[in-house]
């Protein structure tokens, strides 16, 4: 039903791949294909320093995942810069061909990351390791929890496809954020860059209060939407027709394994690291659509959402690490577009660095305002009517920003 | 009125038939359009809603035929 359904295309596409000239695609187009498995390194990290760990004695290679996340990535972002790549008409209909490529990586990582997370919970669980490594422990499987739900949130959007629909759930299981796949399409993107979405940040608020905003906002309206869905189809909430339910209902069982087999103290283990990869993802939430507002129109609808209504940021590496999820301005205006065809905007809002960077700036109220205001406000030509402002804020932004009548650049801010 | 209303979502390509419904979302097979509440979303994207779908011409069923009549000013070009 979907347009972006892989096509029958009347080219035999395994053939010219075979010959190693892929029909109408280019050269990086063709190698970029490889490069998307780069993502499957986050829970290869994870497994692999684990096991590191347990072999040699060495609680430090508990926080490798970590250390690949907050200080690698950016550093490799900052070398490798921007994907200037965008594949044309032609290429897209090779890539969507090719589809079944592009979804088994997210299978692949799916099954990963349950292995990263029982490996991880076993060696620290059975392992003798000081309270600092196991904080880092917390902090790696809390990073393959963020990563993915990238995953998740990818194939949460195909609908369509029940293959994906349930590793959806399976992918979303690992950290118990069974929420997600439902609130985040019914939810956060029929009501992103409006005051009413609890996902999107409004300019002011800083992450600690988003993050109180926004985790329960999202359980709550997940849990509604679904409970709406299911009234409609005459069943009870309280069924296994509950989508929320069936993940949790995975999570509960696979936890409750971990906790029999490993041991008592896999418990909190494992419930901190999902609570932390929560606080994650929602740092992501925040950088996203951070004060960006759609205008209600006459007729009482908010504004389509356009690329300008999300934070876009094209670095290579960190795109290839989040399947694209950074090309937030093609996602939120085409939700179903999949990740190999997503697009850059040179004009859509874009952030200054990559996601694990900015991610980190975030957890710092005031770097992350000297860093973002003014970009806001430059993005609004100075009008803070046309910005999503925290209503504790808003006389101070008013009076230190508002300026309707001299538009401001982005260049001069 | 032919009794096999088809309306696409502008934006993704999912097609409503009447016919068929959509149950996964809670609305039984026969379900008319006219029935369907104003906000309906679609079951795809969920970033369109009833009032931007186009309804598709019998006769051309597979082709888009008032696609050409829905704003698409965003396609590509960052506004």
């Amino acid at each position: 039903m979907s347009k972006y359904v892989s096509v029958s295309s009347t080219t035999p596409l395994s053939e010219t791949a075979e010959s190693g000239h892929r029909a109408g695609v280019s050269r990086w187009a063709a190698i970029k294909k490889y490069w998307y498995l780069v993502s499957l390194i986050v829970p290869a990290v994870l497994t692999a320093s684990v096991w590191m760990a347990w072999q040699t004695g060495y609680g430090q290679w508990l926080w490798a995942l970590a250390v690949v996340f907050w200080v690698v990535i950016p550093v490799v972002d900052y070398i490798f810069e921007d994907d200037p790549y965008n594949p044309s008409e032609e290429e897209e209909s090779v890539l969507l061909a090719e589809g079944s490529y592009y979804r088994g990586i997210l299978y692949t990582a799916t099954l990963m990351q349950w292995l990263g997370l029982v490996s991880a919970c076993y060696v620290v669980v059975q392992g003798d390791f000081s309270w600092f490594n196991q904080l880092g422990a917390i902090l790696s499987v809390g990073a393959m929890h963020a990563v993915g739900l990238t995953m998740s949130h990818e194939l949460g959007h195909k609908l369509n496809d029940k293959t994906q629909v349930l590793f959806a759930k399976l992918c979303s299981a690992v950290s118990g954020y069974a929420h997600f796949n439902i609130e985040h399409n019914k939810g956060h993107h029929k009501d992103v860059a409006t005051p009413e979405d609890p996902a999107s940040s409004r300019m002011g608020e800083n992450i600690y209060r988003f993050a109180l905003r926004e985790l329960p906002g999202a359980a709550k309206r997940g849990w509604t939407l679904e409970a709406e869905r299911l009234k409609r189809q005459q069943r009870s909430v309280w069924s296994l027709h509950n989508e929320l339910l069936q993940t949790l209902l995975i999570t509960f069982v696979a936890y409750a394994a971990m906790t029999f087999f490993f041991g008592l103290a896999a418990l909190p283990f494992l419930l901190v690291t999902a609570a932390y990869g929560w606080f994650q993802l929602t740092m992501a939430n925040y950088i996203e659509h951070y004060g960006l507002l759609r205008q209600k129109q006459e007729n009482g609808r908010y504004e389509r959402c356009q690329p300008k209504h999300s934070w876009n940021t094209n670095f290579k590496a960190s795109n290839l690490l989040t399947l694209h999820l950074q090309r937030h301005s093609d996602h939120h205006a085409h939700p179903t577009r999949p990740y190999q065809l997503l697009r850059d905007y040179e004009d859509a809002p874009s952030l200054p660095q990559g996601y694990p960077a900015m991610m980190g700036l975030s957890l710092i109220p005031s770097a992350w305002r000297r860093v973002m205001d003014h970009r806001v406000v430059a993005w609004a030509n100075g009008d803070m009517e046309k910005v999503n402002i925290d209503p504790q804020h808003k006389e101070a932004l008013y009076a230190k920003y508002h300026r309707p009548e001299t538009p401001v650049t982005q260049a001069a801010a | 009125m032919s009794d096999q209303a088809v309306y696409e979502c502008p934006d993704c390509g999912y097609r409503y038939n009447e016919q068929e419904g959509c149950e996964r979302e809670g609305y039984a097979a026969g379900t008319t359009w006219d029935e369907l509440p104003e906000d309906f979303p679609c079951p795809d994207c969920f970033v369109r809603e009833k009032p931007d779908f186009v309804r598709l011409n019998p006769e051309t069923t597979g082709v888009s035929a008032g696609a050409s009549e829905t704003p698409q000013q965003e396609r590509g070009v960052a506004v």
